[in-house]
């Protein structure tokens, strides 16, 4: 790329590189948000929660409690004006683990184990109750 | 040095690269993070240490694996409608060999699932289910004497959770 040197006028000669520069670092910028944002974003967590709680309650046996840190949710929860309360779910039904860090949709994955669910949150903690088999 | 001006800084093409750049970046962070976490090998290897885990008894084989009322399922706190709804993702088989002699088998009702495993890990494709096959050596007291009973489960896993509508 030239730049243009004007022999005279040399206040003119750093107006058109200035901006250019300014337009650039503003480009990246957006660019960067839109990575870290994307990297941040909600879809992931739901469905990165919903299948690692899957797969614990799957690999425990009943009887069990399992302690989850789920620390790393606030700030999205924060962003999203949503209570960690209201994250986690299990619907019996369907045998599906469902997360959801927002209002609206959520992430749902299915578990084969057998035994009662429910969970507690302590601070920034998620207990899972593996209770009592349910064939008994 | 052009007096004339006609290699401008903010030219056009300029643009066109930043937006071919940043569309480039956009659509490979967009396939990056819309990528599923594949954990259905994981999970097949849970539901095989399950099996394995709920038939060991110190090391022997559950006695009451071969009476006619033994429930597979029920012994191992797996839910069994989750393997025998349709569509399911699911497909477990349990065999019991004495030496060559297959002497005990279980197995759900995907058969399909078996077989495009099987076929899937052939072809070496990630959009087939994913399998574990274990195979662990247990004693078994019979009549007296002691057995060693090789107990092969082979467990499939093609499930792909679900996005919850937005609405």
């Amino acid at each position: 790329m030239k730049i243009n040197f004007k022999k005279k006028g040399s206040s003119n000669v750093l107006g058109p590189v200035v901006i250019f520069i300014i337009l650039n670092l503003m480009f990246f910028s957006l660019l960067l948000y839109f990575v870290i944002k994307q990297a941040s974003g909600a879809i992931v967590y739901e469905e990165l929660y919903a299948k690692k709680i899957a797969l614990l309650v799957d690999s425990a046996r009943c009887n069990t409690d399992i302690v989850v840190d789920v620390s790393e949710l606030s700030e999205v929860l924060k962003k999203n004006n949503y209570e960690l309360s209201d994250v986690f779910g299990f619907n019996s039904a369907k045998s599906e683990v469902v997360v959801r860090v927002a209002s609206k949709g959520g992430y749902a994955y299915r578990h084969f184990s057998d035994c009662e669910l429910s969970f507690e949150i302590i601070g920034e903690n998620l207990i899972l109750k593996i209770g009592e088999s349910r064939n008994e | 040095m052009n007096k004339l001006g006609s290699e401008n800084l903010l030219s056009i093409w300029w643009f066109l690269v930043l937006v071919i750049v940043a569309g480039g970046i956009a659509l490979g962070v967009f396939m990056f993070y819309s990528a599923d976490v594949d954990v259905r090998e994981v999970e097949a290897g849970i539901m095989a240490n399950k099996i394995y885990d709920c038939l060991n008894d110190n090391g022997h084989l559950k006695g009451d694996v071969f009476l006619k009322d033994f429930d597979l399922y029920k012994e191992c706190d797996i839910n069994r409608n989750v393997f025998f709804e349709d569509g399911t993702g699911y497909y477990l088989n349990v065999s019991i060999f004495e030496g060559n002699i297959n002497i005990f088998e279980n197995h759900s009702r995907s058969e399909d699932l078996k077989r495009n495993c099987i076929i899937g890990k052939g072809i070496g494709t990630k959009d087939f289910p994913e399998c574990f096959l274990g195979e662990e050596r247990f004693l078994f007291i019979s009549n007296g004497v002691e057995k060693e009973l090789a107990v092969k489960v082979l467990a499939v896993s093609n499930q792909k959770g679900r996005a919850l509508p937005l609405l």
